[in-house]
């Protein structure tokens, strides 16, 4: 569905994206994870038609989207600034996107207002949670293939944050959308997406889906007799993610059967095998979690 | 595909500013035609109306601000990062600002001279006024007018913002005029000698977009029912309607070249383009500081403004002042969003 080949940007000699490659199938939720000013907006940006690649190619349906803007009825980019929707009435704007996407259900719109509640006054008097709820609304209703959302979370209550994921989760099942989302809420990507982006500096690290990044990775609690031998801490694969009193907790990173027998050879009093989450990958990848919200 | 939605957005987006134009336009001519024909004049008056008047100025402000709030002020406010997401190309997008601005041009230019042609038919205004002036100020105006915006839209694909824009492009239609007296008075200042280049390049008044302001104009003096003095501003000619046309051709032309190349991730900045940057800061220095030569010392108690030396010392200190000053704004983004 679309392609992303080879992408470069620089903005003030600055190359702020080097060679980025991936692509999105119909269906799927892809989450673009990385810290702050590694360039998941530039990236989103790009395939909107908002910033010119300085290289590179972005194609839907193989047509490119610099040649054939036209392709971009196909997809809704939902920024995180939603500022221009202020001088509208929610039927105002969503009569533009009628004018602007043929596909725009009005019905699903009304409905989808009625079920997030959202009243039908100026967009003014909206809070910034309930503009970032209109916003989705009506880059869903607009029945397009691609929805890219940027930080669409932002500002969301968690009883109305839930509440959009369940309905992206659903209009995926059910309507094939493919969704594109710039996050660093790792741990709602980890429950809605089917693949990962991972951005380190402007250049993909990553692009696995959810299952296979887990796999690639083991994590663990070990407890022994002394500190962490040295043998273990001389180990490139193994990361440790935290200490609390003699139980550490390991994050294994590839040859995983072989690094388990290392470690039990080493005769801990404890080693279990732990669930890993995705902020537990971003953290080994990208160190530090102290973006991580 | 017809850009019905941009239009729809366009509308929006410049509600105010295009309600001041409309009220100005239609206050500017037909009502002030009114206001004169209604008196009972015992067959004797004077008649004078001119576009340099504050409302006629203030309409041609509100030409250039339409440009500016739909180009300029979305570059600011990132409502422009909305439009540039639909699936229109930028050439489609550009040309819809263009004909969007150029539709209320015409439209409210049009009903202003028909209510002003209806108001001149129903008062003693029609004895006296020369048949055919009306037809010639209102295909002039209207080329000037649509001249003026698109000059503004072409000036908005390189600037980054609503100030940058509206300045630059003022600065443009007074540009012939302001270079000629500057460089006039430097020429003085060096050599003590009056050239008054200006009676050179009046002939080439014609051909400037600033004549819009100043050349629009009639008046009528009626004594027991005889003309006793009349005159009609511009007399027209055909190269006269060219150059308007050629401003429309060249601004819309240069504008959908660079529109389509636009580099949006300096909107906000003045001149987004980073390789006109150098350019632009150094022919904004310069002209800064000439003029910065002539105005300083009048304000320097220790020296006598009209010697060469204060020139000098004039441009020196508004030169430093500019040189920091403008490094540091264009570098900057001017943003209105939260």
């Amino acid at each position: 569905m679309l392609n992303v080949r080879n992408i470069n940007k620089t903005i003030e000699d600055k190359k702020v994206l080097h060679d980025i490659s991936f692509s999105l199938t119909a269906g799927t939720i892809t989450g673009l994870i990385g810290r702050n000013g590694t360039g998941k907006t530039t990236i989103l940006k790009t395939i909107a038609g908002i910033l010119d690649p300085t290289s590179g190619d972005i194609t839907f349906n193989n047509l490119s989207i610099q040649k054939h803007p036209s392709e971009k009825v196909n997809f809704v980019y939902v920024s995180d600034s939603t500022q221009f929707l202020n001088s509208y009435t929610p039927n105002e704007i969503a009569k533009l996107y009628i004018s602007i996407y043929p596909t725009f259900d009005f019905e699903l719109f009304k409905s989808l207002m009625s079920r997030f509640q959202l009243p039908l006054k100026k967009i003014r008097s909206y809070s910034k949670g309930m503009k970032a709820q209109l916003a989705i609304i009506l880059a869903f209703s607009s029945r397009v293939s691609l929805v890219l959302l940027d930080e669409p979370t932002n500002g969301l209550d968690p009883i109305v944050k839930r509440q959009i994921l369940q309905f992206i989760v659903e209009e995926v099942a059910v309507h094939n959308v493919a969704v594109l989302i710039s996050t660093h809420h790792l741990n709602e990507i980890e429950q809605i997406a089917d693949q990962v982006i991972l951005l380190r500096d402007g250049k993909v690290d990553l692009v696995a889906s959810i299952e296979d990044a887990k796999e690639r990775y083991v994590k663990v609690q070990a407890v022994f007799k002394n500190e962490l031998p040295e043998r273990l801490t001389l180990q490139e694969n193994i990361t440790v993610l935290g200490k609390i009193g003699r139980v550490y907790t390991l994050l294994i990173n590839d040859s995983i059967s072989q690094t388990y027998a290392l470690i039990e050879a080493e005769h801990p009093l404890l080693l279990e095998e732990i669930p890993m989450t995705l902020e537990d990958i971003f953290v080994i990848l990208l160190g530090g979690d102290d973006y991580v919200s | 595909m017809y850009p019905k939605a941009l239009w729809k957005l366009f509308n929006k987006q410049t509600r105010f500013v295009l309600g001041a134009y409309w009220f100005l336009t239609l206050l500017a001519t037909p009502y002030m035609y009114w206001l004169v024909g209604r008196f009972d004049t015992d067959n004797s008056f004077e008649f004078h109306h001119s576009l340099d008047s504050l409302t006629g100025n203030l309409t041609l402000g509100a030409v250039i601000a339409l440009a500016c709030i739909v180009m300029g002020y979305a570059r600011n406010n990132r409502y422009n990062e909305f439009t540039l997401t639909l699936p229109y190309s930028r050439k489609t997008i550009f040309f819809s600002y263009w004909s969007f601005g150029t539709f209320h041009i015409m439209l409210a230019t049009s009903m202003s001279y028909i209510l002003t042609y209806i108001t001149i038919q129903s008062t003693y205004l029609h004895t006296y006024m020369a048949s055919g002036y009306l037809w010639k100020a209102w295909s002039g105006y209207l080329l000037f007018t649509v001249a003026i915006y698109s000059l503004a839209l072409f000036v908005g694909t390189f600037t980054g913002g609503f100030v940058s824009q509206f300045i630059i492009t003022l600065f443009l239609l007074i540009l012939p005029g302001v270079f000629v007296v500057t460089f006039d008075e430097l020429l003085r200042i060096h050599t003590v000698r009056d050239f008054s280049l200006l009676q050179y390049v009046s002939p080439a008044e014609p051909y400037s977009l600033s004549m819009l302001t100043n050349t629009f104009e009639m008046f009528i003096e009626v004594k027991n029912s005889v003309i006793v003095y009349e005159y009609y501003l511009p007399n027209w000619s055909i190269h006269t309607l060219l150059s308007p046309l050629l401003y429309i051709i060249l601004s819309l032309g240069l504008g959908l070249f660079l529109f389509s190349r636009s580099k949006s991730e300096n909107n906000g900045k003045i001149i987004i383009f980073e390789r006109f940057q150098p350019y632009f800061f150094g022919v904004a220095t310069i002209l800064i500081m000439i003029l910065g030569g002539f105005i300083i010392p009048l304000f320097l108690p220790f020296v006598q403004p009209e010697r060469l030396y204060s020139f000098y010392l004039g441009a020196f200190i508004t030169g430093i002042l500019c040189f920091f000053i403008l490094r540091r704004i264009m570098n900057k983004k001017l943003t209105w969003l939260k």
